[in-house]
């Protein structure tokens, strides 16, 4: 039997927040898929330097550089529209005018964020030394 | 008070709803940190990594982080399984298969991260 079935996104017109809504669910989706090529380099860091060191090289190329920055931002939205849906779930910021602010607010920090660590990796690295790397 | 949560048809979603909020919280610390790890993947030698996974503070939070990503992965992506895969048995065999990659991610994991902390044993 055919029943109608939900979410029937494809007959609204999407507002600024649902967008932000949906990308929860595919940056999540996609951050995954960074997780599990995260593990699979703890993985050869196991069986050896040279296994590491090849799948290593591969971040270490423009493409690998750019989609590793691309899944930190990712993380980063992902995060900060979490922290809108902790806010939602007690109850606030579901007027017209929260919700508009509140979109500004979540993808300013989350590209500044980013912006700010990618700067803060790649400029002096004794202001890293704390994690030991 | 307790008889009714146990009881209400909402109980799992309660559950769910909770454990998807702690882990969220638990993962926003560690995000920032983790992030500030890997933005060093590019320059990142063998004999360097080793070093800092053999940090027991690295090893530590590097563990955590990876438990409970992958046990709030397991709530997100069971979220979207169930909205988006209309036919029940496919969508039992969807959920299943996803918690199935995810436990050998997380064992995989574990099991690397132990050993390259402890590399004499087996």
């Amino acid at each position: 039997m055919q029943r109608p079935i939900s979410p029937h996104l494809q007959v609204y017109r999407l507002p600024l927040t649902a967008i932000l809504s949906i990308s929860h669910r595919i940056t999540g989706t996609l951050l995954v898929v960074g997780l599990m090529f995260y593990v699979g380099l703890l993985t050869t860091a196991v069986l050896g330097a040279d296994y590491f060191t090849a799948l290593q090289k591969t971040v270490a190329t423009i493409p690998g550089q750019t989609l590793l920055w691309i899944w930190i931002y990712a993380l980063l939205f992902h995060a900060c529209h979490g922290i809108r849906h902790i806010l939602w779930d007690s109850i606030r910021g579901f007027s017209r005018d929260q919700l508009f602010r509140h979109n500004m607010i979540e993808l300013a920090l989350s590209v500044g964020l980013t912006v700010a660590l990618f700067l803060l990796t790649h400029g002096s690295s004794s202001a890293l030394s704390w994690v030991g790397l | 008070m307790k008889t009714v949560h146990k009881t209400s048809a909402g109980s799992a979603a309660t559950t769910h709803w909770w454990r998807q909020r702690l882990s969220a919280l638990i993962l926003l610390p560690l995000t920032l940190w983790f992030i500030l790890c890997i933005a060093q993947l590019p320059s990142l030698t063998h004999a360097a990594f080793l070093e800092w996974i053999r940090n027991l503070w690295n090893a530590t939070a590097l563990s955590l982080f990876l438990i409970v990503s992958i046990f709030h992965a397991v709530l997100g992506l069971e979220v979207v399984i169930e909205d988006y895969v209309h036919d029940i048995k496919k969508r039992q065999t969807t959920l299943k298969l996803m918690r199935f990659i995810l436990l050998l991610t997380e064992s995989a994991a574990i099991l690397a991260i132990l050993k390259l902390v402890f590399p004499e044993t087996p």
